[in-house]
């Protein structure tokens, strides 16, 4: 009897232990630091984190933030990947889509990468941005998925086209001016890092 | 003298019964450590992985000869209404369509001997050969996705969903 309440109590520290250590590193000093945001993020603005019903993975929820910028995103690869002054920068991409493509991820993971990258440049809390940094990802000699340096013109056709994306999903100049203005200004600060033949 | 050595006797024993407790204890300890190690990967990892569960491929189509809009138009439409497909464009100056699929439902011949039911276009699917894949500068053999890491990524991805 005695043993099995001296385990029993061994149980419990170690579980409070693990799960307040585990809380500390989650919302302890950063909860803590976090000044009241007077304008609402850009995640907040497409949607934020309400969730809603996946309509690409029936039976799973997403947030509406993340489900507008995954929907932007891939309407924009779409458009980038019809773009013949910028398919000599995605050799592997193309490489991949044949008249019977290989079961490759290479279109999953630059999906869910972008996304992620969005979703994290916008302010979302939620989801981590796992991939290159943007200098490596776009520097065809540390990532062989990049054909060649990007120029400043093809880098604003390249935002030409995310606008063209997002208009595909209802957001134009015309109707939300500020939102695209705001969007366009977030993806231009990555302009330095990305525009590597200068 | 022989009290002594009983008492002796009962430390030693009473010695090895701590160290097993602590034994079992310190075990204990590190089992549950484990399992909630397990349930927190699994939950902040599922957010970011869930979406992966269907791949998705895109696939173009060049057409030689120029596409008006409402010929491009109802390319884009018929594509677009077809089981799997989940984005279309059709970029008319350059007569390029691109659409991504996903690929358990759909495949690019199957859609592009549609498309030319629709109407004989001169067109064809766009491919390229790893060796011209390479003359553009990358290389379809260093993919990183094929990494141990990346292997063992999608393993666990798989096993947790
Ligand atoms: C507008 C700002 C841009 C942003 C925010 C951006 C962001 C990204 C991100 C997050 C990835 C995925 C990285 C990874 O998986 O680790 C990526 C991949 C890539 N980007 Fe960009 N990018 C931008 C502009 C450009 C431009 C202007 C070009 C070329 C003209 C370009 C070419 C590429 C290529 C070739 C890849 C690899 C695609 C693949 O997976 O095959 N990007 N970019």
């Amino acid at each position: 009897m005695k043993k099995n309440i001296f385990l029993l109590g061994a149980c419990f520290v170690a579980m409070t232990l693990t799960i307040s250590s585990c809380k500390k590193k989650d919302d302890g000093p950063a909860a803590m630091t976090v000044t009241p945001q007077p304008k609402p993020t850009l995640y907040e603005r497409v949607g934020g984190t309400t969730m809603t019903a996946d309509p690409n993975n029936t039976g799973q929820m997403i947030e509406k933030g993340r489900l507008t910028l995954r929907s932007v995103v891939d309407s924009s690869i779409n458009v980038i990947a019809a773009d013949g002054q910028l398919a000599k920068y995605f050799p592997v991409l193309f490489a991949e889509l044949g008249e019977n493509p290989k079961n490759t991820s290479g279109l999953t993971a630059l999906s869910k990468n972008f996304t992620d990258f969005m979703c994290v440049a916008t302010g979302s809390k939620t989801y981590l941005y796992t991939g290159l940094s943007m200098t490596e990802t776009h520097d065809p000699a540390r990532n062989s998925r990049m054909g060649m340096k990007a120029n400043s013109a093809d880098f604003d056709k390249f935002v030409g086209d995310i606008g063209t994306g997002l208009a595909k999903n209802g957001v134009t100049a015309a109707n939300n001016k500020q939102l695209v203005d705001d969007l366009v200004a977030l993806l231009y600060t990555t302009e330095e890092a990305i525009v590597q033949d200068k | 003298m022989d009290n002594y050595k009983f008492t002796l006797l009962y430390v030693t024993f009473m010695k090895k019964r701590t160290i097993i407790k602590i034994c079992i204890g310190l075990f204990s300890l590190l089992l549950i450590s484990f399992v909630v190690l397990v349930m927190h990967i699994n939950s902040v990892t599922k957010k970011n992985t869930t979406e992966n569960i269907n791949q998705r491929q895109l696939s173009r189509i060049d057409f030689k000869v120029h596409v008006d809009s409402t010929e491009a138009n109802k390319i884009k439409n018929y594509v677009a209404s077809l089981d799997g497909v989940d984005g279309t464009h059709f970029n008319i100056p350059e007569g390029i369509f691109t659409y991504s699929y996903k690929m358990n439902k759909q495949n690019s011949k199957v859609v592009f001997e549609k498309v030319m039911q629709l109407g004989n276009y001169d067109a064809h699917i766009f491919t390229i050969s790893a060796a011209d894949a390479q003359a553009m500068g990358g290389c379809p053999m260093k993919i990183n996705d094929h990494s141990f890491s990346a292997y063992l990524t999608a393993y666990v991805t798989k096993f947790l969903n």
